[in-house]
């Protein structure tokens, strides 16, 4: 068993992202949640996971110049899916 | 495990198969793992013959329920607890 540092996208499917990133944690790897593309919608689905990424210690970025969320630039994008040991699309 | 497959997404229905006939060919041990709007892709027949020959196959139980309509799930229903454990022992993940 070997500890990972995954980057996961959030493009298709918010809730499912948020809620497989929490998942993820459970064995001890590093997770990096960063949205892309559309600002997270504010649902009660969104907002239970957002609990959860709380409870895991996961603060998630955004693509976006524009969003709530702090807003990572493609050059440290780049920089994360370089250092990453997998990269999730969710 | 050498390869873990990743499956979230309706696409991988016909992006899948190929890849794993490939796998199967280079001999290479892999897993793979359903979740989201990824798991409706097991009511393929032909995909879940294939996904049969994983050496760890696992649904996550709560899109099983949420996107197939009770139909009874031909894999290892789990978590996102039985996810994180397999991306621990997989060399290369891909995700679909």
């Amino acid at each position: 068993m070997n500890t990972k540092n995954i980057l996961l996208l959030g493009r298709r499917d918010q809730t499912e992202a948020m809620r497989v990133a929490a998942g993820l944690t459970i064995f001890g790897h590093t997770v990096n949640l960063v949205f892309m593309g559309r600002d997270v919608e504010d649902t009660p689905e969104n907002r239970a996971q957002a609990e959860l990424l709380e409870l895991s210690d996961i603060e998630p970025l955004s693509t976006l110049m524009d969003s709530d969320l702090p807003y990572v630039p493609p050059t440290a994008l780049q920089v994360m899916c370089l250092e990453a040991d997998a990269v999730l699309s969710i | 495990m050498e390869l873990m497959y990743v499956v979230s997404s309706r696409d991988a229905q016909t992006l899948l198969p190929p890849l794993l006939r490939a796998t199967r060919r280079r001999g290479a041990g892999w897993s793979v793992f359903f979740t989201g709007e990824g798991v409706a892709v097991l009511r393929d027949p032909e995909l879940a013959t294939l996904v049969a020959e994983a050496g760890r196959a696992v649904v996550c139980e709560h899109s099983w329920l949420r996107h197939c309509d009770g139909t009874p799930c031909p894999v290892e229903l789990g978590s996102q607890t039985d996810h994180s454990a397999m991306i621990a022992d997989a060399s290369k993940v891909i995700s679909l």
